[in-house]
């Protein structure tokens, strides 16, 4: 069409491009993958206040157009130029992007649910602050976020994980959007989980960045929205620009069949045929009055033979209500059970399996019908794939192709071929159409009608309101609470829209009552609130060696105790930096081991030797992290590994125990502070030290973020290698100061008495609060979890417990403090 | 459909590893021996039961791993000698209360992992501490070792061809799991919920009886790998299973299994529990320094894992 003309600008030089006040000019962009050409010669330009839509159907190569922009993709070849100034695309990435003052929302969103709203904010902030940096960063945020979305109710102290979905978005949006130095913004998908109200708002706030002169590249399916705020369109197709030119005058249609390249009438309704099961009113599945999860008096049926919507505005408990029904299908009570199938929208999360084939992500929802006594018979099996295989007419080289070799559209089809070919009487649809383009969901649409036919139900949620008008009947959701019933013919969109602002008269009272009934459940959750739990155990564990043996918590016995539980406070803090990286160090005993001859041998005999020694230690730690990043490598095995080559090199530095304390070190080690003993001082300070470190530093908040999402601290342009290097060597500090300490005091050394640390080290960090999926951690928890490990055998000797039982408690205690949190957990949520 | 490129049978180095390892080791004892191969794999054997059920664990995915298999080996070697006492005439009676005993190790683990939620690793910690202050309990209670009963010892010695009947029962093992894991209803179902468990748990696989029975199969394994190593030391002692605490997952994960889930390799299992014996026969056998030995063994540890999971960095 009018690709050929579009070529020529790539040609523009460079002053061209300054006058005409062009932001971004990329021509002859080409990108391969392998055999696959995603990009064929593509131009694309972006003028100073000017919205351009990029649009295209799944796979057609806009989000490695936008990859390209952003710098996390390299362009195979190609040129671009930045207000005029030629890049190198070779080297180009997403450092020269955000210098150049490039920044993109993603779709997928790119926070850190670990962190404060501000602390998101400050992650992508090029702003100094130098002092109150924390103030100064959550004021700006709040202001960022007010100027956005007003009335947002957002606050910027919030922890990102306690926002909903659409919430997050704004956050991501209004960071991104605010960003001081932006020349050109990328907004992929951005409206996904927003409300119509938010919409408006997002388009008031990109006409004040149009008006500043910033270039926006706006990437959506929902045409109506590209028609309200972009003036041109790009359209991909296939890796190539098929249609560059302005927006104004065309149809709604036109773009469509620009899209797909196909005339077709707009978005069909669905031609209802009122069942004879829907005048009986056989029901296939009915609800009364269901109170739970926070849903509020639900009632509603399907007939056999019908597709239901669930619609209403974003986060009204459309979705807790698909995944009631869906674990209500085994039946309960007068019940029967009755066959289901999810299909989900959010493919990456809690769809797809990413090592198999379209094949075996289709079977498996279907095993036990193809099984006898256990066993998968797969020849039946094989019929049914590939009927549904062939009906969905996906875009593959066949069923055997590797499910993440497909375009979303297609990896969606999986889904949906998995929920049909387990010939489940109802489906239930969430959202099943996120992200994919209209001929996918034209496809969908097809085989939704045809099931119905066959007498198959379907529950459908949708976030997209045009997309009920492919339903028989849909319930409107307001706050938990059903609050319209529409049916198809005479519902429109604008009635559902209306429906979805009613409130429920009853909601209040119930959602009050079930907070008061909650009550007493509720002092249980603060006390299994992270950090706390190891704390209230520890002061148990104190009163309670207190009260059998007064003397053990006077001075002098806290000097003994608490002294001799360093060594495992420090080595719990070196497992806790681990453990924030998503890592679990199961060196670390041996690693202690190594330090304790170190210090008890070289730093006797020749200190700078054995200070060099402590140094390697360090690097060796630095480097492990390199590799376990830059490889992948599973951290647990990789350790595993490690730690034979630390007790190996303590084994050849002193082949049998001996050695002694440097004096120096023993001194240090007893001093002797005023009114309370040192151990204590020291373990306070750790204590402090950790906190300040982790929660209130700038570098804390980055390595929290990383631990959390790596990809967020990646696109927000800082290096997530750097971030697990310097936590391994944080943990190797912590390693050389225990190790230090058990040689303070123990005054000797031996290469395997420290090997009982590792797992003591990983009880009292989990003890502490911490998750192993990475980005929470304690350090008060993890000191506190040390401390009750180590005092518990004194406190057992108090009992006068037979030392055997030691392990015993401390395994029994680890359980059922574990065991109480989830508890906690369970009640809160 | 299988077809042979190197990221997907990473197994393959193990075999390939433990196959170097062996001429290095005929080198060093001058002249080609299968007897050193087969006395190698006889030692790998109860490793190797050890990490079919540590297998899969892991495969299960989450982050899951058994730590109390060691204890579980040693807890079944002791009720089964307490039982038999030295001698044939209660030896149904020991076999059956060994492996009883341990699936009560499985089930608890099961238990607190699924219904409670606690990480497994944490969970399996603390079953293992428990059972091991059981053990000093039944080995403090009475003078004198424990001994198996003559029959199974005269079993687990039995030789094939020179090849241990162990050895057999391990092959034979290994072909039962892999056939269960590719085959079977529950196969299918343990690489999806290690692949994703939301996914899993949305294709309505029930993940908590899945957990369960995991964890039942470990224990298992722990059970016999327990009565086998009894028989063959003639005995049972605390520190038995010590040394399979991390080997058992280094076997898995040199192998090929996928530490993250998902993806399992019963010959990798096998061929990792091969070359992490054929190592320490090596360093034996060469005369090198004890500490040298252990410096080795990490590296080459390092290296397999290298070979055999490593990916490239997404950033």
């Amino acid at each position: 069409m009018s690709s050929s003309n579009v070529g020529d600008s790539a040609q523009h030089n460079a002053t061209a491009d300054v006058m005409s006040g062009m932001l971004l000019d990329m021509g002859h962009i080409y990108k391969r993958f392998g055999q696959n050409q995603v990009l064929t010669d593509v131009a694309f330009q972006l003028g100073a206040g000017e919205v351009v839509g990029l649009l295209g159907a799944n796979g057609a190569g806009k989000s490695t157009l936008t990859k390209i922009i952003v710098g996390t993709e390299t362009a195979t070849s190609g040129t671009m130029a930045l207000s005029g100034t030629e890049v190198t695309l070779q080297t180009y990435n997403t450092l020269d992007a955000s210098k150049a003052g490039i920044f993109c929302v993603y779709q997928e969103l790119s926070l850190c649910t670990n962190l404060k709203v501000f602390e998101n904010f400050y992650l992508t902030s090029t702003n100094p602050s130098a002092h109150g940096w924390r103030k100064d960063n959550a004021e700006r945020a709040q202001a960022a976020l007010d100027t956005v979305f007003p009335h947002s109710g957002i606050s910027a102290t919030r922890q990102v994980a306690h926002l909903n979905l659409a919430q997050r978005q704004m956050v991501e949006i209004a960071r991104t959007l605010t960003q001081s130095a932006s020349q050109i913004l990328i907004l992929d998908e951005p409206t996904s989980a927003l409300s119509r109200e938010r919409v408006v708002q997002l388009h008031d706030y990109i006409e004040q960045l149009k008006s500043r002169g910033i270039g926006l590249i706006y990437v959506t399916h929902k045409l109506e929205e590209l028609r309200s705020i972009a003036s041109r369109i790009v359209v991909l197709r296939n890796g190539n620009v098929h249609f560059d030119g302005p927006i104004g005058g065309m149809g709604h249609e036109e773009i469509l069949q620009l899209l797909s390249g196909r005339t077709r009438d707009t978005v069909p309704r669905n031609e209802v045929s009122v069942t004879a099961a829907n005048l009986v009113g056989e029901t296939l599945f009915s609800l009364e009055g269901l109170n739970m999860q926070g849903l509020h008096d639900i009632t509603l049926h399907i007939n056999p033979g019908e597709i239901v919507g669930i619609a209403g505005l974003d986060g009204a408990g459309q979705r807790a209500l698909l995944r009631t029904i869906f674990e209500l299908r085994h039946g309960s009570g007068r019940d029967k059970a009755l066959s289901m199938a999810y299909v989900t929208g959010d493919r990456q999360a809690e769809g797809i399996f990413s090592l198999w084939n379209i094949y075996n992500n289709m079977v498996i929802s279907s095993l036990s019908q193809f099984a006898s006594w256990g066993i998968f018979n797969k020849k039946q099996a094989d019929e049914r794939v590939e009927y549904w295989y062939r009906r969905l007419s996906f875009r593959a080289t066949s069923p055997r192709q590797s499910i993440t070799e497909l375009s979303g559209g297609n990896q969606q089809k999986t889904l949906i071929g998995r929920g049909l070919a387990s010939e489940a009487q109802l489906l239930l649809l969430d959202d099943p159409t996120r992200g994919v383009d209209v001929d996918t969901k034209q496809e969908i649409y097809d085989v939704l009608r045809e099931l119905k036919k066959s007498g198959c139900s379907a529950i459908f949620f949708s976030t997209e309101d045009n997309e009920f008008l492919q339903c028989d009947r849909v319930y409107v959701m307001n706050k938990g609470s059903i609050v319209a019933e529409l049916r198809a013919p005479d519902m429109s969109v604008p009635d559902i829209v209306h429906a979805s602002y009613q409130q429920a008269k009853t909601a209040a009272d119930t959602s009050q009552a079930e907070s008061r009934r909650w009550l007493p459940f509720g002092k249980l959750g603060s006390i299994s609130s992270p950090a706390g739990l190891s704390i209230g155990l520890l002061i148990t564990v104190v009163v309670i060696s207190g009260v059998l043996e007064p003397s053990s918590v006077g001075t002098g016995g806290l000097d003994l105790l608490v002294g001799g539980a360093v060594p495992l406070v420090l080595a719990a803090l070196a497992e806790m930096f681990v453990i924030m990286a998503g890592d679990i160090d199961l060196s670390i005993g041996a690693a202690l081991g190594l330090v304790n001859v170190i210090g008890a041998t070289y730093l006797v005999h020749s200190p700078l030797l054995g200070l060099l020694f402590m140094v390697l230690v360090v690097v060796a730690y630095a480097l492990m992290a390199a590799l376990i990043h830059v490889r992948r490598l599973p951290a647990i095995v990789v350790t595993l590994g490690a730690s034979f080559v630390w007790l190996g090199v303590a084994l050849v530095m002193q082949p049998i125990p001996g050695g002694t304390s440097p004096g120096w070190l023993t001194n240090l080690y007893n001093l002797s502070l005023p009114v309370i003993p040192e151990p204590i001082y020291l373990v306070v300070l750790f204590v402090l030290v950790g906190y300040a470190l982790l929660f209130r530093s700038r570098l804390g908040t980055v390595l929290r973020g990383f631990g959390n999402n790596p990809a967020a601290i990646y696109r927000a342009g800082r290096s997530p290698m750097r971030a697990r290097i310097i936590l391994y060597v944080l943990a190797a500090v912590c390693i050389v100061l225990s190790g230090l300490a058990i040689t303070a005091v123990s005054s000797a050394s031996d290469a395997n008495a420290s090997a009982t640390y590792t797992l003591s080290a990983i009880a009292a960090v989990i003890l502490g609060g911490a998750e192993f999926t990475g980005g929470t951690v304690y350090p008060t928890g993890a000191v506190a979890g040390a401390l009750v490990l180590a005092l518990l055998s004194s406190l057992l000797a108090f009992l006068s417990v037979s030392t055997n039982y030691e392990t015993a408690v401390t395994g029994a205690i680890l359980l059922a403090a574990l065991a109480t949190r989830q508890l906690g957990r369970k009640v809160r949520s | 459909m299988r077809n042979l490129n190197l990221k997907n049978s990473a197994w393959i180095w193990s075999l390939v590893g433990s196959l170097v390892l062996w001429l290095v080791a005929s080198v060093i004892s001058h002249g080609v021996s299968f007897k050193l191969l087969f006395l190698n794999a006889t030692l790998a054997s109860f490793l190797a039961l050890l990490g079919l059920g540590q297998m899969v664990v892991i495969t299960s995915g989450d982050g899951s791993i058994d730590l109390s298999m060691p204890y579980v080996l040693t807890l079944s070697a002791y009720v089964s000698a307490a039982v038999m006492n030295g001698r044939n005439a209660h030896l149904v009676e020991g076999i059956v209360l060994a492996v009883v005993v341990s699936l009560a190790v499985g089930l608890l683990n099961g238990v607190m992992i699924s219904l409670l939620r606690i990480p497994a690793i944490i969970t399996t910690l603390a079953t293992g501490y428990i059972v091991y202050t059981a053990l000093l309990q039944i080995s403090s209670s009475r003078y004198g070792a424990y001994a198996t009963s003559p029959g199974i010892q005269g079993f687990v010695h039995t030789q094939v061809d020179g090849l241990s009947i162990v050895v057999v029962l391990v092959i034979a093992a290994g072909g039962v799991v892999t056939w269960v894991i590719r085959s079977s209803v529950y196969g299918r179902r343990l690489l999806a919920m290690g692949q994703s468990r939301p996914a899993a748990k949305l294709v309505g696989i029930p993940i908590n009886r899945m957990v369960l029975l995991n964890f039942l199969i470990s224990a298992l394994f722990g059970a016999i790998s327990g009565l086998l190593l009894g028989a063959f030391d003639g005995g049972a002692f605390i520190n038995m299973g010590n040394a399979y605490l991390l080997t058992s997952i280094g076997a898995v994960v040199v192998g090929g299994t996928l530490i993250s889930g998902g993806k399992s390799s019963v010959i990798g299992t096998l061929g990792g529990a091969l070359l992490l014996t054929l190592i320490v026969t090596v360093l034996e056998l060469s005369n090198i320094a004890i500490g040298f030995r252990d410096v080795i063994e990490g590296l080459l540890l390092v290296g397999f894992i290298l070979l055999s999971q490593g990916m490239r960095a997404q950033y």
